[in-house]
């Protein structure tokens, strides 16, 4: 247990190493240091040690070893309420850039149960709860993300003031929290590669809808689920794709330099918008970016990997997400 | 509606820790507190209209001084309460934050402790641990609002128990010191007790006063009741009427001849005075105090607190040859009382030895129908004349101070000794209680073969009153001013039972805690080998007193700190029992392979002991790995690796 442990030599937070999950609090981990209150308390405690010298009252000094004592007492306890808690692992799903990433975090708790326990991270509100002994907890942090790319909310803060609120136990866990951010859409027209132009609202109407069927192909990995052939399949005829309508002859090619778009964030961001158009739409598109390419395809496969090449283009800084599940396996 | 949740245990702690006080405190205290707190109660429930911060300031400020003006604007213990009062009548109303309800509950603490100071026995003890437990069970409830009270309860009660070792090890450890620390010492009680000066009455009033004097406690056997007079201040100079103290001076030693000594322990009751009792007369003196050339302890410092100290007395003694600064035991005032004046003269005459006066002055008073009296009329100019030949009536310094008068007028040295006589016995704890109301005075004489001798002209017209105490001498009507168990019938045996158990508990409380002083841990601390006078005594203590919190500490932790996943560590335990009984049949697991690839390969290898190695290790992923299997499970593991014992090939 470190009671008083000011860092002073430590080299800053940056060049500490990620921790691996399950990561279970120990002692190395706990810090613990009086509140403000515990320190007041402190104070009266020596009052009251003035005191009973003073009048030599035995029964003063009593209490004031009494309450001593459980201010020391009280620091064990702190302590126990966050040794052993054990994260197991933590997950978000991707969101779009300005909305609330949500971290999952899965706790597992042993004998004893806690009691009164913050959970934070960096910028969200604490959540304060108790935990069961014995079960696997979920705690959903929510959590603004603002810019695309690979969203690390920072390390996870870990604190306790229970029993008395005269200490304070915490813990700082720097884990590799990791949200993946997708441009945030910004509305517009459907523009494509080869007609160069607007697709505009008029001519959009010419582009066949999902109604317009037009046959059956054979499935494909990453075929929607609802344009299944059901009724083919019933009949045993084998595993078909309905085919609908997409723009007639080609596929539409969403070009990074074809927009006339004054930076690159929001060129991102129309085709962030375009590829949920397209993908509404039942379109088959591909995607280029200056250095990368995705082929045409559709589905929701498809649409994932094209918006994380949004999400993560010209960001060399961030490993990406499968990159780094790649290491950590390589690390275990 | 989260405040409302912690108004009512809130104010339950300050009830509680305010309680002794409520009968102290001015009554219009009182009812602003209970006013206050009736009111956030129902204005919480009722949703009614709550003081703002103007509001707040203005009550504040108005309390303050209300309280400081009750007081007189005298700075002391009594207005600090009461403020503290006020104070606490009005916290409730704004306890919207956290860190209000925190102050409050530190207010309450504090509260405890000022309690303290006006009294302490063994109830205000029960009261102070049941109070802490209240409040910190409130403490608890603030910082874990979702528990319920009765976890919080029992939690704050752990914590106490817990706390409990090293409240013991500081309570005996901590360095006490003698004098003041600030120079204050301001305890406002006003004690009874034997004063410096003896006048016709001051005995008599303590007879009132119920209080305990002191308990001594005998080594061996407690002498009888004609033995215990317990000696406390001599009275040397007489103005005519009344008797002071004058000079005593230090003595070394104490040549008393030989006699049979007895052994006891004295706890005394606070009474702001200096002197110490001890029977007649003390050979030996407490570290805290000297013995006078007058035979009395004179203490360095007044007495402020219950003390505990060992003296041996000897109740039969010769206090040798007539020292020429006791020839103050034959002055008087030159006017005065020339009825007395000529009554002595005539038996200084008469009688040829001092023995003979002494017996024809008691006999004087047993035969003149002198009566024991608690209320006696008052005594006019010339008192000893009024007392010996009209009034005839009075309580032990009546008697003594005419006794003692009149044996300076027929020149032998007399003086007049004050204290305590006889006790009451415990039979549960083997004791004497000594009350107040055993207050005595009594005189001395100088006999020429005997040194200082004892006479008490009360036991001549009441000896009764030595008896069997004060209730036995008193004539009936007098009596019935007191509330005596007698009036209780024949409850009195079974209340007198309760009453004994319950000093008997008390006794020992004050033994070991509320009389334990800077002498006390002295001599604690000398048996295990600690000279508190030497520069190595505090670092000795120090290292004694963090040594055994370590412990405790230790103690704590281990109990607290096992690690969480025994479970598993028995399991992974056998499971390296288990390969090391392989190991010795060459079946070593590779550092980093895994039990079901080592079971596999190991299986291959031995076909002979595929069966055992495939269920233990199967039983082995499922304990760690899985985290699942029950009780059974680890059971069945455990025993299957002990049974495993494989043989190697030969």
């Amino acid at each position: 247990m470190k009671l008083l442990s000011f860092k002073l030599f430590s080299k800053g937070p940056t060049s500490k190493p990620f921790i691996t999950l399950p990561f279970t609090l120990n002692r190395k981990s706990i810090y613990i240091l009086p509140t403000r209150h515990g320190w007041v308390f402190i104070l009266i405690l020596l009052a009251m040690l003035i005191g009973s010298v003073n009048y030599k009252n035995n029964l003063g000094f009593l209490l004031t070893f009494l309450l001593g004592g459980m201010v020391f007492v009280s620091i064990f306890h702190s302590y126990r309420n966050l040794l052993g808690m054990q994260i197991l692992t933590v997950a978000a799903q991707p969101v779009f850039a300005g909305d609330r990433a949500v971290f999952k975090f899965s706790i597992r708790i042993k004998e004893p149960a806690r009691a009164a326990v913050a959970i934070s991270l960096p910028n969200a509100e604490k959540i304060v709860q108790d935990f069961d002994a014995n079960t696997d907890n979920w705690i959903r942090i929510p959590v603004a993300a603002n810019q695309r790319g690979i969203f690390r909310p920072g390390s996870l803060l870990i604190v306790t003031q229970y029993p008395l609120g005269l200490f304070r136990a915490w813990s700082t866990i720097r884990l590799d929290a990791q949200c993946l951010v997708y441009p945030r859409p910004l509305p517009g027209p459907l523009t494509t590669a080869d007609d160069a132009g607007a697709v505009n609202g008029e001519e959009g109407r010419d582009i066949p809808g999902a109604e317009d069927f037009q046959g059956l192909k054979s499935y494909q990995q990453g075929d929607p689920l609802g344009h299944i052939a059901w009724k083919a399949l019933s009949r045993g005829q084998g595993l078909f794709t309905k085919m609908f309508v997409a723009q007639a002859g080609s596929t539409a090619i969403l070009d990074f330099d074809a927009l006339y778009e004054p930076n690159t964030e929001r060129k991102l961001s129309r085709l962030c918008d375009m590829i949920l158009q397209a993908c509404s739409q039942n379109l088959v598109f591909g995607l280029q970016l200056p250095g990368k390419v995705i082929d045409p395809n559709r589905g929701e496969v498809h649409r994932q990997k094209c918006l994380k090449a949004l999400a993560l283009y010209a960001r060399p800084d961030t490993i990406t997400l499968n990159e780094h599940k790649q290491n950590k396996k390589n690390v275990l | 509606m989260k405040a409302t949740k912690h108004l009512l245990p809130i104010l339950g702690a300050i009830l509680l820790a305010v309680s002794p006080h409520l009968f102290r405190l001015p009554s219009w205290i009182v009812i602003w507190c209970l006013a206050f707190w009736a009111y956030v109660l129902a204005a919480s429930k009722n949703n009614w209209y709550r003081p703002g911060r103007t509001m707040l300031v203005v009550l504040t400020i108005g309390g303050f001084i209300g309280g400081l003006a009750t007081y007189g604007f005298r700075l002391n213990l009594d207005t600090g309460v009461g403020l503290l009062a006020v104070m606490l009548g009005l916290k409730p109303l704004e306890m919207n934050t956290h860190r209000d309800r925190m102050v409050t509950l530190f207010l309450v603490y504090f509260l405890v402790i000022t309690n303290l100071l006006y009294s302490n026995n063994l109830v205000m003890s029960l009261f102070m641990f049941t109070s802490v437990l209240l409040a910190t069970a409130v403490l608890i409830r603030i910082n874990h609002p979702s528990g319920s009270f009765a976890a919080n309860l029992r939690l704050s009660g752990v914590i106490m128990v817990q706390a409990l070792p090293m409240m013991i090890v500081l309570f005996f450890l901590f360095p006490r010191i003698q004098g003041t620390l600030l120079g204050m010492s301001g305890q406002s009680i006003a004690r009874t007790g034997i004063d410096d000066r003896l006048s016709p009455g001051s005995i008599s009033q303590l007879v009132l006063s119920d209080e305990i004097a002191f308990r001594a406690e005998f080594k061996n056997k407690i002498p009888g009741p004609d033995r215990l007079y317990w000696r406390g201040i001599v009275f040397k100079h007489f103005d005519g009427r009344t008797w002071s103290r004058g000079q005593t001076l230090p003595v070394r030693q104490v040549a008393l001849s030989a006699g049979s000594t007895v052994g006891y322990t004295l706890t005394l009751e606070p009474q702001g005075e200096k002197w110490l009792f001890a029977l007649d007369m003390p050979i030996t003196s407490p570290p805290m105090a000297r013995m006078q050339n007058d035979h009395t302890l004179m203490a360095y410092r007044e007495l402020k607190a219950r003390i505990r100290y060992d003296v041996v007395s000897q109740t039969t003694y010769n206090t040798g040859d007539f020292k020429s600064e006791e020839r103050t035991a034959l002055i008087l005032p030159a006017q005065g009382n020339p009825k007395s004046t000529a009554l002595a003269r005539s038996w200084a005459d008469t009688f040829d030895s001092p023995e003979k006066i002494v017996n024809q002055a008691l006999e004087f008073f047993r035969q003149n129908d002198f009566v024991y009296s608690l209320n006696p009329p008052m005594l006019k100019e010339d008192a000893i004349d009024d007392f010996l030949f009209k009034a005839r009536k009075g309580y032990c310094e009546h008697y003594a101070s005419a006794f003692a008068f009149l044996m300076r007028k027929a020149k032998i040295p007399a003086r007049i000794v004050g204290g305590y006589q006889g006790g009451e016995l415990n039979p549960y704890g083997n004791y004497l209680i000594v009350r107040q109301s055993d207050a005595h005075a009594w005189v001395e004489v100088w006999l020429s073969t005997r040194g200082w001798v004892r006479i008490d002209p009360t036991s001549a017209v009441a000896p009764e009153r030595i008896e069997q105490g004060f209730e036995a001498a008193l004539p009936a009507e007098e009596l019935e001013r007191f509330l005596l168990l007698k009036h209780f019938g024949p409850l009195q045996s079974h209340l007198k039972k309760i009453i004994f158990r319950w000093d008997a508990a008390n006794n020992y409380w004050n033994q070991w805690v509320l009389g334990y002083s800077y002498w006390r841990q002295r001599e604690l601390l000398a048996k295990i080998g600690v000279n508190i006078g030497s520069w190595k005594g505090p670092v000795k203590l120090i290292l004694l007193a963090f040594g055994l919190i370590s412990f405790f500490a230790f103690l704590i932790s281990r109990r607290f700190f096992k690690r969480p996943d025994a479970k598993t560590d028995d399991v992974q335990q056998f499971y390296v029992k288990f390969c090391a009984k392989l190991t010795r049949v060459g079946l070593t697991r590779k550092p980093g392979q895994g039990p079901v690839d080592f079971a596999k390969r190991a299986g291959d290898l031995r076909r002979d002991l595929k069966v055992n190695i495939c269920e233990i290790s199967e039983l082995y992923v499922l304990l760690r790995y899985a985290r699942g299997g029950d009780a059974n499970a680890l059971k069945k593991f455990k025993e299957r690796v002990k049974e495993f014992d494989p043989k190697p090939i030969i």
